[in-house]
């Protein structure tokens, strides 16, 4: 995984080295970078034909004043295309509406082995947390044991199964699973169905005449991040047919760009309502947009970080940062600042998500947000000189150091060693070796 | 092979080159080629997700080809030979080197949802077809009704089924289950396992025990370790093969879906780039629709 990201973020310093530390950007320049974007994308399967919109769009806008008279024109052109991107994906993004009747049905879409059965059942047990009353059923005849996986996946997660073995037609076990549900006072009815290809026709009408007969207040494509160029005809051959009213990704916890979903919310404006991220039933997530932009781009989440990150400075508190970063050296000083302003941007753990994998693991020596307060702490009991000249603290200022702060010396010990680790780190960034967006804003005083 | 099923696989082939046949075929005709056509040709392949490297690979050399030649150098016989340069002659038959009525193991590994437990099925029928003596064994002790799954499958193939309890170590099943078609005197295992996502480490690790305890059992050229991918994957199909290349010893690929129209280019790129060979074609749902992948046949397809 670690190893994934890093090839994603070198691949995408090398695109910012161009961009960066020419001054100005003539057109012919952000042609270029362009053109490192588009294969970019593409890499990431969005579909070529979206590509080029995205490009086309982008130049337009980047080939400007907005971007060449920026003072960082870099980022400017990668941001443009980042915000393109979210906006897409984001554009009908609403939650998962449960309608007042009694039953709700949802229907579940999609191609085969693209994750249906799971996701009814993970649907399921998202609905009972929030207090619905759901009740599962399959209309799968034709995989062997689909129906039996169900059953199993509904029992274990506490879940009503309904099943009708005499049924000849989809149809009749969707009319009975209503009935009961009504009896029962149950308020969804969540329908399962047999896996399909977009060019299965007889397949795709039996599914119509199923839409047709009943009335499903959301039929929801369940689409494989992993699909490549050929999502875009499976969403038309589907919108043909069932026109669904959103997407549920799955295998979002496979390091699949998903660039599939791009081509399909582009072509269709289908929101998103919901991702999978394993193969357990409370692995379903709600959909970030801006997330899936960075992944798309290769960018594990920085870009959402960031932007939180600017929700919470202050401008005074960001001039004083940038003259931080100018800066030569790192200090424990810098550090403590920035684990204050960490503090304030929001927990500890949201941040660490939000990062790319490769600096998560440089930085999960310091976990959670206990042992945050008790390295504030450290770095409160050392004297200025200390804080400032690190390598003037021997044992008996170590022992000193600990007893003030309430904590150990091994404690100590261990905050010099992960301090040494990140000024490295930071020495490193310093060196051009910076990712994307952060020159200015930066993360423990270092951009990424 | 059966007629229906050669119809169907040439079906496939069609749609991969249909298209980009006819562009090369106006292209090759016009006195000159402007930018834009060149990078639709390209799109076009991309679009068949092959990837865009391999993409602007062939897109150039042809261009150059074009530039360099009259009347007398003919595109196909360019393409044929790219094409067929691929694949090597009967790289698709399994065990080639293993001893008649010896055990021989197929695993089969791959992604979620790929069609490991369909492909086992299938192959359990064509097996027995030829003669084997076939056990399917279940190594998928995780996922809800897997086992009931590969025993109908098993029942449909006329073969014995052998399966662990749900959650047992897939390793001792596969263990007791190759040490009981020993007994049985069969012929052919085919493993089936849990699909994985493959960045998951743990589960990689649980592959990898998997496999060693097969390679502990049998000979190497008794044993297939093939890696099944899905059509309609894009791009991230090379990152499944490289990071479960790294944890089992791949011998081949089936590539199943095929029925899909999928354009499956990600065949070339497999086979270009990790040099792994596509053993079977998945055409359908049902028991027959798994047909052998072979090459020469399958580019004079594409190429005549
Ligand atoms: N890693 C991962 N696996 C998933 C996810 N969702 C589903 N799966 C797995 O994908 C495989 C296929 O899932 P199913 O739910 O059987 O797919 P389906 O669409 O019902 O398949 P058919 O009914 O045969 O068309 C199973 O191994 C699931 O455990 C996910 O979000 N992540
Ligand atoms: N159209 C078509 N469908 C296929 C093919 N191979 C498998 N399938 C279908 O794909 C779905 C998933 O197949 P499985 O065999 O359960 O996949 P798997 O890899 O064992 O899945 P997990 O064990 O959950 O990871 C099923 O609905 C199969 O019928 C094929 O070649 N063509
Ligand atoms: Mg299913
Ligand atoms: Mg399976």
């Amino acid at each position: 995984m670690d190893r994934v990201f890093e090839q994603l973020a070198e691949k995408f310093a090398g695109v910012f080295k161009k961009l960066r530390g020419k001054g100005r950007l003539t057109a012919e320049e952000v042609d270029e970078a362009l053109r490192d974007l588009r294969l970019v994308l593409l890499e990431s399967d969005v579909h070529y034909r979206v590509v080029k919109d995205l490009i086309a769009r982008v130049r337009e806008r980047a080939v400007g004043r907005e971007v060449l008279e920026s003072v960082t024109p870099a980022e400017m052109v990668i941001k443009i295309l980042w915000d393109e991107i979210r906006q897409i994906l984001g554009g009908g993004a609403k939650d998962l509406h449960v309608p007042p009747v009694t039953p709700a049905l949802f229907l579940l879409v999609g191609l085969q082995g693209s994750g249906k059965t799971t996701t009814c059942g993970k649907l399921g047990l998202f609905l009972k947390q929030r207090h619905y009353l759901p009740v599962l059923t399959s209309t799968d005849t034709r995989r062997p044991a689909a129906r039996e996986q169900l059953r199993i996946l509904a029992s274990s997660a506490g879940l009503d199964f309904f099943d009708l073995p005499s049924a000849r037609h989809p149809l009749e076990v969707v009319q009975a699973a209503r009935r009961y549900a009504r009896e029962k006072g149950r308020d969804v009815v969540l329908v399962d169905t047999a896996g399909r290809l977009h060019v299965e026709e007889e397949l795709l009408r039996e599914l119509q005449e199923l839409t047709r007969g009943e009335e499903f207040h959301e039929t929801l494509l369940v689409l494989d991040a992993t699909t490549g160029q050929e999502a875009i005809r499976v969403a038309e051959r589907f919108r043909e047919w069932v026109n669904p009213t959103g997407i549920i990704l799955t295998k979002v916890d496979t390091d699949a760009r998903g660039g599939a979903v791009l081509s399909i919310v582009a072509q269709t404006g289908w929101p998103v309502k919901l991702i999978g991220v394993g193969e357990k039933l409370d692995q379903l997530e709600v959909f970030h947009p801006e997330r899936m932009a960075s992944r798309i781009l290769g960018m594990g989440d920085t870009l959402s970080l960031i932007e939180k990150i600017e929700r919470a400075i202050t401008e005074e508190e960001r001039k004083k940062l940038e003259k931080q970063v100018t800066k030569e050296e790192f200090t424990l000083e810098d550090f403590l600042e920035e684990l204050r302003r960490l503090r304030r941007v929001g927990s500890f753990e949201d941040i660490m998500n939000m990062l790319p994998a490769s600096l998560r693991g440089a930085l999960s020596q310091v976990d959670g947000e206990r042992s945050l307060k008790r390295t504030e702490a450290i770095i409160l009991s050392m004297t200025r000189e200390e804080r400032r000249n690190p390598g003037i603290i021997n044992a008996s200022r170590k022992r000193r150091i600990a007893q003030g702060s309430g904590t150990t010396v091994q404690e100590v010990n261990r905050l010099l060693r992960e301090f040494e680790e990140i000024r490295k780190l930071w020495k490193k960034m310093k060196k051009g070796h910076t990712l994307p967006f952060a020159k200015r804003k930066g993360f423990f005083g270092f951009g990424f | 092979m059966e007629k229906g099923l050669w119809k169907r696989w040439l079906q496939g082939i069609g749609r991969i080159t249909g298209e980009v046949k006819e562009r090369l075929k106006e292209l090759w005709s016009q006195k000159s080629v402007r930018p834009e056509e060149w990078e639709e040709l390209e799109e076009m392949l991309i679009g068949a997700d092959i990837g865009p490297a391999l993409a602007a690979e062939i897109v150039e050399e042809f261009r150059r080809l074009k530039e360099r030649s009259r009347e007398d150098t003919s595109w196909e016989e360019w393409l044929y030979g790219k094409l067929v340069a691929f694949f090597e002659e009967g790289e698709h038959l399994l065990f080639p080197r293993a001893q008649p009525e010896t055990l021989k193991a197929v695993f089969l590994v791959g992604i979620n949802g790929v069609g490991k437990t369909t492909t086992a099925g299938k192959l359990a029928y064509l097996a027995r077809e030829k003669g084997e003596r076939v056990v399917l064994i279940s190594a998928d002790t995780f996922r809800a009704a897997a086992n009931e799954q590969l025993e109908i499958w098993a029942r449909r193939a006329g073969c014995r089924f052998f399966r662990g309890a749900q959650g047992a170590d897939p390793a001792a099943v596969v263990y007791d289950g190759l040490q009981s078609a020993l007994k049985e005197k069969e012929t052919l295992a085919i493993v089936d396992t849990a699909g994985r996502s493959h960045v998951n480490r743990n589960l990689l690790a649980e592959l990898e025990k998997v496999s060693r305890v097969i390679r502990r059992f049998l000979p190497e050229e008794q044993v297939e370790h093939l890696l099944v991918l899905d059509a309609l994957a894009g791009q991230n199909a090379f990152a499944q093969v490289e990071s479960i290349a790294r944890v089992v010893p791949l011998t081949g690929i089936i590539l199943t879906k095929w029925d899909s129209q999928a354009k499956g280019g990600i065949l070339f790129r497999v086979r270009k780039e990790f040099g792994l060979p596509v053993k079977y074609l998945g055409v359908g749902e049902g028991i027959e629709d798994l047909i052998p992948f072979e090459a020469c046949e399958f580019v004079r397809a594409i190429v005549s």
